[in-house]
């Protein structure tokens, strides 16, 4: 039997990274997007700030796609 | 029997098992977003039936490496693929009845593999690629997926100090999206799976046949007909859109009351696992992946709250698919090999069984209206009823520190849980008054 551990530890290390990754931009980009105090909404900076993260974890997204492509097609 | 006849049967089976994938793995992709409130029970199966059409449709390579390898392609007949078929049916509908989230793709490569046993012996069947393909990867993508999302939960509850109204907000939009994108990905694989196993079999009576051109005729090598794309597309989306709801209660409440955050964190893990997985060239099962996911995240934020009855109660169910397929498989397949009689006892079989299991699942039927209503799914007797909200991290001290009973401070060690609590200061019993007797 043979098994390709070098792939599955590929696997494991892509998985966790990428959840990590995604998650943690999310989480920034909320914290960005959370006002400080009591106000209804955040000041524009950290609106700015908090919709850039929210477009580089879609971005990041979107590439995980696109490289699963080639499996498909 | 006819080759045509047989052949239209075995098609009509196989669209069978692909609906009944539909609603069995429905729950993969949106039961923690229904459990969440991030999509309303019958939307969400709408948006996931969508999806799953969409990914059936993208391509079809995975539809040409079906068995992948796990048995000898040569040696299968229409018969065989019948047989593997009515196993996997039975042990979904079986899994269903139970809640219990398992994975149809084992449950086919069991049947497939008891069947084949029957057929033609162990030379049918490659063991060594049944190790590495199905039960390596069967171990190993859980846990993955359950460490990817419990890293991914302890990093987003570190970082959200407040439970701030939006935030809220925003995980529900973000595991919208996250819940979607498992939806297509579950119907690239498992939607093909279904246009592999038909092609196998056209292809099969093609070679059987006396050499004539008939309608549904296929060439060795060759890609799936159009129809074939378009009706396992239908058939797994159909299946995905009727629900499958007592799964997505085992899935979404039944393991641990999670928010928006974990949705997003479990979805977001199992997502990238799916992906990995797929690039790499291993074919890991969604039910797997998605509910370790679940677990994974549960354990991130508060572990007491994982049910590890409900965890070992599936891991059971994943021990005994690839057996108990291959056994169901293997019974039909023996009978199927008997001829005309054998083969319609078998859609006879399938058939009453089909209706017995439906017709248990009345008795505590779950809908869209009470998907959320219980973490347990039962066969006999009453489910237990869940609590209306799931309990948030740190937000248990205040009313409970405004009901403790007298005598009793907060930092009194019973004060700790509400189960205590309710220990200390059992209700008390209301006196019955009875009637006074009259004489006479």
């Amino acid at each position: 039997m043979h098994v390709d551990w070098l792939a599955l530890f590929k696997v494991s290390a892509v998985t966790i990274g990428a959840a990590v990754a995604i998650v943690g931009l999310m989480c920034l980009a909320n914290w960005f997007l959370t006002p400080p105090d009591e106000a209804e909404t955040a000041p524009r900076g950290r609106r700015l700030a908090g919709g850039f993260l929210i477009g580089v974890m879609g971005l990041i997204i979107i590439g995980g796609l696109v490289l699963i492509i080639p499996y498909f097609h | 029997m006819p080759i045509e006849a047989m052949i239209i049967i075995v098609v009509l089976t196989a669209l069978v098992f692909d609906f009944t994938n539909g609603f069995h793995d429905s729950a993969n992709a949106m039961a923690t977003a229904v459990s969440t409130g991030a999509y309303k029970p019958k939307r969400a199966v709408l948006l996931a039936a969508i999806m799953n059409l969409v990914g059936a449709c993208l391509s079809t390579e995975v539809a040409k490496t079906i068995s992948s390898g796990i048995v000898d392609d040569t040696l299968v007949t229409p018969e065989t693929v019948f047989a593997a078929l009515v196993g996997a049916i039975l042990w979904n509908l079986f899994t269903w009845l139970l809640g219990l989230p398992s994975s149809s793709s084992h449950a086919m490569f069991g049947a497939l593999i008891g069947a084949v046993l029957v057929q033609v012996g162990m030379v049918g069947v490659h063991g060594g690629v049944v190790l590495s393909k199905i039960l390596l990867p069967a171990l190993v993508a859980p846990v993955v997926a359950g460490l990817a999302s419990y890293c991914s939960t302890r990093l987003a509850y570190a970082t959200l100090t407040t439970h701030h109204k939006g935030s809220k907000k925003r995980f529900r939009h973000a595991q919208q999206a996250s819940s979607l994108l498992v939806a297509l990905a579950h119907g690239t694989s498992d939607g093909q799976k279904t246009m592999g196993i038909i092609t196998l079999v056209l292809i099969a009576g093609t070679l059987q046949s006396d050499g004539g051109q008939q309608w549904w005729s296929q060439a060795p090598g060759s890609g799936p007909h159009w129809w074939v794309i378009g009706g396992a597309g239908l058939a797994i989306a159909l299946g995905t859109y009727s629900g499958g709801w007592r799964i997505m209660r085992t899935m979404g409440k039944g393991m641990a009351d999670i928010e928006p955050v974990q949705g997003f964190a479990a979805e977001t893990s199992a997502m990238a696992a799916i992906l990995a997985s797929s690039h790499f060239g291993f074919g890991l099962s969604t039910t797997h992946v998605v509910s370790g996911a679940v677990m994974g995240t549960g354990l991130g934020r508060t572990p007491g709250e994982v049910r590890w009855g409900t965890a070992g109660r599936m891991g059971v169910g994943w021990l005994l698919t690839l057996p108990a397929a291959g056994l169901i498989g293997a019974g039909a397949a023996f009978l199927a090999h008997q001829g005309t009689w054998g083969f319609v006892a078998v859609l006879v079989i399938l058939a009453a069984a089909a209706a017995s299991i439906r017709s248990l699942a009345g008795r505590n039927h779950v809908s869209p209206e009470n998907v959320n209503d219980s973490h347990e799914v039962r066969v006999f007797g009453k489910a237990t009823e869940a609590p209306s909200t799931p309990p948030t991290q740190g937000a248990l001290a205040t009313p409970l520190a405004a009901s403790l009973p007298e005598g009793i401070t907060s930092e009194h060690p019973a004060a700790a849980t509400p189960l205590a609590l309710t220990r200390l200061k059992p209700p008390k019993k209301k006196r019955r008054i009875r009637p006074a007797r009259t004489k006479g």
